[in-house]
C-alpha cells in the first residue's frame, strides 16, 4: 500500500489557476492560467490526485466552477478532489455530478451536525471535513471568521460523526512558505485520517508529515508554484526513497 | 470497435467513458439493453453497494443484456463493483443474487487493524496471465472499495493486491475479465488497461 499522497493544488479563480496568502483575497498571484493544462501537468509528472479548490465558490458559498470541474475531471485519469463553497448535499451531488471523486466540506459540515451527519451517510469516504484553524481556534467561512471552537473539540465530534477524513489547514500558513504546522497537525491525526494542508515548503515537510501517525497525504501549492521544489522531489519524498 | 458503456447511474460513466476514448473506442454510452447487445464490446463500470448496483441493473433490463452479450462471446470488461456482481453473491446485501457469471461470493475485508475501506493506491500482481493485463504486474492502480470476491474456480483469479493479506483483484473467463480497482483514475497504468481490452477486443 503506498500510505502517503502528495495533493497538488489547483486554485480556481474565475477559470484560472491563483494562489492566495492567507486566503485573502486581496492577495491574489496567478500562475499558468490554464487549470486543465495543469492538472494534465500533475498527472503526467506522477501525482496520484488533484485537489481543486473553487475559490469563487468560497467566496460565494456554492460551488460556481462547476463547468470548469467537468473538464479538469474529464482530462485527467487520476482521482480529483474538490472543496470551496460546498454547503449542502445539493452541492456535494453537483460537484460528484460533474466529476469529482472527493468533496471537501468546510464551514456547513463544520456549523451544521445534522447535515454532517446526513453527509457521511451518503458519501461515505468521498465527503472530506475541511478543519481550518487560526492559533487553535476553528475558522469558518472562506477563513474569514473565528468560530471561538477549539480544533481538537470539533475533530473529536467530528470522528465520532463517523467522518472518515479531515483536511487540516493551518491558515495562517498557507500560502506563506511558513513550514507545516506539524505539532496540532499531528493532534488532529491523532482522531482522525487527515490530510495537512498550509504551509507545506519541501522535502522536509513531506518526511516529517508522512511519518505522523494517521496523517495520510498533504496538500502543496505554493511551493511548487513559486518553483522551489518539484512535485517529482516531494513524490520521492512520500515514496519513501 | 463500438464500445458500449452500460450507463445505469452508476456515478464513474464518464471517467470511464472519456478513458476508453483515450484508449481509442469508439464508445456509445447507453441505457438502452439492445444497443449493449448490439455493440461489439461492453464495458460496465462501476460504484457503490452490491445490492444498489445489482437493483439498478435490474431495473433497466441490463442485467438480461450483461447475460446476452457474455454469452454472444462479446469481450466484455467490469470496473470496481461490477466484478463483484459478476459473482453470485454478497455479503454487503444479503438475498440479493448477483448476475453470477463467476462461481463464489463476495466478503467484506477482515483485516485487524487495518481501515476499511480499502482506499488509494496499491500495487497489483497477475497471477494467470491475461491480455487484459498485460504488462501491468507490479503497477500501482486506485482502489475504493470494502468488500472483495472470493472465486470459486482458480482458474477465475486473475490478479491479486495485497491488503492484510491477498484478494481477488482481477478475475474473468472466456470473453469475460473484470478488475475491483478503478483504471480511469489509475493514469498510465490505467489508460494501458483500456489498451490492452480493446487489442484483446479486436483479436477476439
Amino acid at each position: 500500500m503506498r500510505g502517503f499522497t502528495v495533493f497538488p493544488a489547483i486554485d480556481l479563480r474565475n477559470g484560472r489557476c491563483v494562489r492566495l496568502k492567507q486566503g485573502d483575497f486581496s492577495r491574489q498571484k496567478e500562475y499558468d492560467a490554464d487549470p486543465i493544462g495543469r492538472a494534465q501537468d500533475w498527472e503526467r509528472r506522477g501525482a496520484h490526485a488533484v485537489h481543486a479548490v473553487d475559490l469563487d465558490g468560497a467566496k460565494e458559498g456554492r460551488p460556481v466552477q462547476l463547468a470548469l470541474v467537468r473538464r479538469m475531471a474529464e482530462s485527467v485519469n487520476i482521482p480529483l478532489q474538490v472543496g470551496g463553497g460546498v454547503r449542502t448535499l445539493e452541492n456535494t451531488r453537483a460537484l460528484r455530478g460533474v466529476g469529482a471523486d472527493r468533496v471537501v466540506m468546510g464551514t456547513a459540515a463544520v456549523l451544521n451536525r445534522e447535515l454532517r451527519l446526513r453527509a457521511v451517510e451518503e458519501m461515505g469516504e468521498a465527503l472530506i471535513v475541511a478543519v481550518d484553524a487560526r492559533g487553535g481556534i476553528v475558522a469558518t467561512h472562506g477563513w474569514q471568521e473565528e468560530s471561538g471552537r477549539h480544533i481538537l473539540a470539533l475533530a473529536k465530534e467530528l470522528a465520532e460523526d463517523g467522518v472518515r477524513s479531515v483536511l487540516y489547514t493551518d491558515v495562517a500558513r498557507d500560502g506563506m512558505d511558513a513550514g507545516a504546522a506539524l505539532e496540532s497537525t499531528a493532534e488532529v491525526a491523532r482522531l482522525l485520517p487527515t490530510i495537512a494542508s498550509g504551509g507545506v515548503r519541501g522535502v522536509d515537510d513531506i518526511l516529517a508529515l508522512s511519518g505522523i501517525p494517521g496523517v495520510f497525504g498533504a496538500v502543496v501549492g505554493t511551493a511548487l508554484y513559486e518553483g522551489r521544489v518539484t512535485l517529482e522531489e516531494l513524490l520521492k519524498a512520500a515514496s519513501g526513497l | 470497435m463500438n464500445v458500449a458503456v452500460i450507463d445505469y447511474d452508476a456515478g464513474n460513466t464518464l471517467s470511464v467513458t472519456r478513458a476508453l476514448e483515450k484508449a481509442g473506442a469508439r464508445v456509445c454510452l447507453t441505457p438502452d439493453p439492445e444497443l449493449v447487445v448490439a455493440a461489439d464490446a461492453v464495458v460496465l463500470p462501476g460504484v457503490g453497494a452490491f445490492g444498489d448496483c445489482v437493483r439498478k441493473l435490474k431495473e433497466r433490463g441490463m442485467d438480461e443484456a450483461c447475460l446476452a452479450a457474455y454469452r454472444a462471446g462479446k469481450p466484455f470488461l467490469g470496473v470496481c463493483v461490477a466484478l463483484q456482481v459478476f459473482f453470485e453473491a454478497s455479503e454487503e446485501s444479503s438475498g440479493v443474487e448477483g448476475l453470477g457469471l463467476l462461481p463464489g461470493k463476495v466478503v467484506r475485508f477482515d483485516v485487524g487493524d487495518l481501515k476499511v475501506p480499502h482506499m488509494g493506491w496499491n500495487e497489483f500482481e497477475v497471477v494467470r496471465p491475461h491480455p487484459v493485463l498485460d504488462g501491468l504486474s507490479g503497477e500501482a492502480f486506485y482502489f475504493v472499495h470494502s468488500y472483495h470476491p472470493v472465486p470459486e474456480e482458480d482458474s477465475d483469479l486473475l490478479g491479486e493486491t495485497d491488503y492484510g493479506g491477498p484478494f481477488c483483484a482481477a478475475a474473468g473467463r472466456e470473453n469475460l475479465a473484470a478488475v475491483q480497482f478503478h483504471p480511469e483514475k489509475s493514469s498510465r497504468a490505467g489508460l494501458r488497461l483500456y489498451e490492452n481490452f480493446l487489442r484483446w477486443a479486436r483479436s477476439l
